[in-house]
């Protein structure tokens, strides 16, 4: 009779443990992505920081890449009645002989701002991870790179980051107040596979020791393209 | 009261079996006793299913120890790096990396370690100058190099154990390519028109999507951070610095003249 009543202890003495076990396991999980989610987190805020400065050294072209984007509008030359309104095309500029390499079948109709932003695909084998919401990193791009992080004794990853949007959102006359919207994304790999845990298959076929953060910011502009 | 009594009352002598509780006192009421064997077998059971336990319950309290370090961790590391990129000057962390970290010069692409992040200093603060960014922070009254740690998130126990945040840097040359806007375009007057423009000279041999494009290159304009994070003396045999270990990279545009 003891050991039964021992026994019986023992069982409640299991749940117990397992309950504690895997209480711990998923704070462990729920925290190891955490960190990961920070390290993509930052990465997307650098890929930002890059996007401001080449608007910052490239104002103009960065205006022009709007207006491109748009459709060229002289308005000193629109015809009476004013109405500038009506002369916003939403037209794509053709640019004969601007291709991808390799060549797709877009190619001569990039825009401008694709162009500024370095969407374009101009690696077909880029290092590191390789897509961000389905589309090809172009590791050559202008506001992309590719952090590897590699000290054993300091937690290594491997990441990217690039701009994918840059928006002007609002203009003032004089360029005083101008806003921009700035979307980048990181992606952060730190080869654990275990605390990922895909068990589920959620991740599908992305390689589920990777982690995406996005990172959107407006940032008024007007002080760093008025010289 | 008496089990007899008990008994009786509860019916155990009826004729209904289904009675499990009086059965069971019925059975004390047996006078058998635990034998010693019993006894002794039932305590090496317990104590083969309570030392795993405990264990698990040890192992447990030192993980939630390194799970509040590592929150802490993230939390500062975060605090740290969007100062920097938010409210510190491109200048001043390069002014911190040749007073510090032997940083050559302004526009030097070596790699600069900041030990001690008190070195940074707010050069917007003209009413105190010389005051450190991260001086409320990053104090630390305990032993040892008194910079570049915080303790403030640390168990009580473990407040000399401060973690320990370490910045590393290094200036990227950068170059930006643009369509070049040559030829200026001949404007849109009506929907639907697409505009022109002249077409460059490529020198000879240009590639196919390097045409129409210019570039510029940077120098001094934009830095790689990253952030190291440690913390915990390391368990035996393990050849790391700290027991535990946190890295962040982000980067630093220079915007602001």
């Amino acid at each position: 009779m003891a050991i039964l009543i021992t026994l019986t202890v023992c069982v409640f003495l299991l749940v117990f443990a397992t309950t504690l076990y895997q209480q711990n396991r998923e704070v462990r999980i729920v925290e190891f992505k955490v960190k990961e989610s920070l390290r993509a987190q930052f990465l997307a805020k650098g890929a930002a920081q890059m996007a401001l400065l080449k608007i910052r050294t490239l104002p103009t072209e960065f205006y022009d890449a709007v207006r491109w984007s748009k459709g060229w509008v002289d308005e000193t030359k629109v015809p009476l009645p004013l109405d500038i309104k009506k002369f916003i095309p939403n037209v794509v500029v053709n640019i004969p002989g601007f291709v991808s390499n390799p060549s797709a079948a877009t190619d001569g109709t990039p825009h401008y701002l694709d162009f500024y932003v370095g969407f374009h695909v101009d690696n077909p084998t880029p290092l590191g991870n390789v897509q961000l919401l389905g589309k090809i990193i172009a590791s050559g791009s202008d506001l992309y790179y590719a952090a590897d992080m590699n000290d054993p004794t300091n937690d290594p990853f491997k990441g990217d980051c690039v701009v994918k949007q840059i928006r002007l959102i609002s203009q003032h006359n004089n360029n005083i107040s101008d806003n921009v919207e700035i979307v980048a994304e990181g992606s952060e790999d730190s080869g654990n596979t275990y605390m990922m845990n895909n068990s589920l298959g959620h991740l599908k076929d992305t390689p589920f020791s990777q982690y995406n953060s996005v990172y959107r910011t407006m940032i008024d502009i007007g002080y760093m393209v008025v010289k | 009261m008496h089990f007899n009594k008990i008994n009786r009352v509860m019916g155990v002598n009826s004729k209904n079996p289904s009675n499990h509780f009086s059965l069971s006192l019925n059975y004390f009421n047996s006078h058998r006793a635990f034998t010693l064997v019993e006894i002794m077998v039932a305590m090496l059971i317990m104590v083969a299913a309570i030392v795993p336990v405990t264990a698990l319950m040890t192992n447990n309290a030192k993980e939630t120890n390194v799970s509040e370090a590592y929150s802490a961790m993230m939390h500062q590391s975060t605090r740290i790096l969007d100062t920097l990129l938010e409210r510190v000057r491109y200048a001043d962390i390069i002014s911190a990396a040749k007073l510090q970290g032997g940083l050559a010069s302004d526009t030097a692409t070596t790699e600069a370690t900041l030990l001690n992040l008190l070195d940074i200093k707010d050069s917007t603060n003209t009413a105190a100058p010389g005051t450190a960014v991260f001086d409320q922070e990053l104090r630390y009254d305990g032993p040892g190099l008194a910079a570049g740690k915080t303790w403030q998130y640390a168990e009580p126990s473990r407040q000399f154990e401060p973690i320990i945040y370490e910045l590393k840097i290094r200036q990227m040359d950068k170059t930006f390519r643009y369509l070049l806007n040559v030829g200026i375009k001949n404007p849109v007057n009506a929907i639907g028109e697409i505009p022109d423009f002249n077409t460059p000279n490529d020198p000879p041999g240009t590639l196919p999507d390097q045409k129409k494009v210019g570039s510029v290159s940077l120098s001094g304009k934009l830095m790689k951070i990253t952030l190291l994070v440690g913390w915990g003396t390391p368990r035996p045999g393990i050849t790391r610095k700290y027991q535990n270990n946190y890295s962040l990279v982000t980067f630093k545009a220079k915007l602001e003249d």
